[in-house]
């Protein structure tokens, strides 16, 4: 679906912030792209999106040269960024006037995604709140069966009743065909939902896993004294002693927590590169 | 199937329904604002000095519709690739960028033309009506056939796009920029010609015409 190759990006004046980036995405998955602040999350999905062109490698998404930005590619992919537009109209006006720009746009089901974000149907959607507004285009995104949906920090914003509705629709949304790549800081609001999780860390992508590697490779212990820093991958203090991700000898797999495996990764990435490494 | 990748007649009347839609509360307002200058240079005229409007009058005020009417539109008709957030929903539309810039050039060039003729002829029968009833004058109805009219549109039409394409360039205050680097430019020509004229061309009876 997506194939990154040799990818150089670079802001004006400022030095590369991606530099032989490699990635390969493929259908049928939820893809979580997390990373610190300025990693470049952003930067690219907006490359992916065809709204930032790369310096000098290859962008493909669904065959298309992302930098291109040919309508038949941009049919096919939706892209939610963090802070958006929309335009005074109502819900109606809004979907008379960009639905048909999308092939495959379900009305009913689009129907069904506003009720169940319980959204008021005669209202302008600038008079809506953030929230209501970011509901709607999950809605719509969803609704245009795009075979890529882009959806950067998309539970900012959202009430907590709100982001167990996105979940659910995410999850009935996903089939063999579509990939969603959620770019995000709130782990905790998608934590069962991503899979494969890739960490982007200053400008490389430094981990790329699917969650049944990740539960075969790692193992998370709670124990009370404080653990040997070379015996384990990682460890944080918590209530009652310490949290720790271990190598799983044993293979029964531990529920992990996202949040964990990021600051596992990003303070210990030579060590669980190797890890994964070793299953390659 | 490479042209239709480039250009699509059912995308592209999309477009143009799109762009007329989004904008059209606006449109109204600016109308409504030229409406309410055309009144006030018209109706007390009709009553406190009936006969003394002519065509003439339309001769003067159309063009001043035309071109400023126009101009300003053009140079804020891609307004929104200039902004952070409406950039992205702009640039992600399903449409190739030869639909979205020639769906922008139309309603800017002929289709604010035949809008503005006949807005403004309705105008002038608004007036003229209003005229008859009150005062028996009869007001001249805008002609948008005279050859003075069908020059301005014909000016319109080709330099508008400077401010369109202008209006791709310049972030802020598109409309002033344009017209400032358009009046430098001009100048500028105009001092080269009158300075390198006479030396290139002198004023002798080859050359004579070119001084009329």
């Amino acid at each position: 679906m997506i194939e990154i190759s040799n990818l150089n990006f670079a802001y004006k004046s400022k030095p590369n912030l991606f530099s032989s980036l490699q990635l390969k995405v493929s259908e049928g998955n939820i893809y979580g792209l997390l990373g610190k602040n300025g990693a470049g999350k952003t930067t690219l999905l907006k490359i992916i999106s065809g709204l930032l062109f790369p310096r000098q490698g290859d962008c493909t998404v669904l065959g298309f040269n992302s930098s291109k930005r040919t309508p038949a590619m941009l049919q096919d992919i939706y892209f939610i960024p963090e802070e958006f537009y929309t335009p005074p109209l109502k819900i109606k006006e809004y979907v008379a006037l960009y639905a048909p720009f999308y092939p495959q746009f379900d009305q009913n089901a689009l129907e069904q995604h506003i009720a169940t974000f319980t959204l008021p149907g005669n209202e302008r959607l600038t008079s809506m709140s953030y929230g209501q507004k970011k509901k709607f285009l999950i809605a719509f995104g969803l609704a245009t069966n795009c075979k890529l949906l882009i959806l950067d920090e998309p539970t900012n914003g959202l009430d907590i009743p709100s982001k167990s509705q996105f979940r659910k629709l995410l999850a009935a949304s996903l089939d063999e065909n579509r990939t969603i790549i959620i770019s995000t800081h709130q782990v905790r609001d998608i934590g069962n939902l991503i899979d494969p999780i890739v960490i982007l860390d200053e400008g490389n992508i430094i981990f790329n896993q699917s969650i049944d590697a990740i539960s075969r490779k790692l193992a998370v212990n709670l124990q009370k004294d404080e653990p040997d820093p070379q015996a384990v991958l990682y460890s944080e203090k918590t209530l009652g002693g310490y949290v720790v991700i271990e190598e799983n000898a044993g293979q029964s797999e531990s529920n992990l927590d996202i949040e964990l495996l990021f600051n596992a990764v990003i303070n210990n990435q030579n060590r669980l590169s190797d890890l994964f490494a070793r299953e390659a | 199937m490479k042209t239709n990748r480039i250009f699509n007649f059912k995308r592209f009347f999309l477009l143009l329904r799109n762009d007329l839609l989004r904008n059209y509360r606006t449109l109204l307002i600016a109308a409504g604002a030229v409406a309410a200058i055309y009144f006030i240079s018209t109706v007390p005229a009709i009553f406190f000095s009936p006969g003394s409007t002519t065509q003439d009058f339309h001769i003067g005020f159309y063009p001043m519709l035309l071109f400023i009417g126009g101009f300003l539109l053009s140079s804020v008709a891609f307004s929104e690739i200039h902004q952070a957030q409406k950039n992205v929903a702009y640039f992600m539309l399903p449409a190739s960028t030869i639909e979205k810039y020639v769906s922008k050039l139309l309603l800017t060039s002929l289709g604010y033309t035949a809008a503005s003729v006949a807005f403004y002829y309705l105008l002038s029968l608004l007036t003229a009506g209003i005229a008859a009833i009150f005062t028996g004058w009869s007001f001249p109805v805008f002609n948008p056939f005279t050859h003075k009219v069908l020059t301005s549109i014909a000016v319109y039409l080709v330099t508008q796009s400077l401010f369109l394409f202008g209006g791709l360039y310049f972030k802020k205050h598109p409309f002033m920029k344009i017209f400032g680097v358009s009046a430098g430019f001009g100048n500028i020509c105009y001092a080269g010609f009158k300075n390198c004229l006479p030396r290139l061309f002198p004023r002798n009876a080859l050359f004579q015409q070119l001084y009329i």
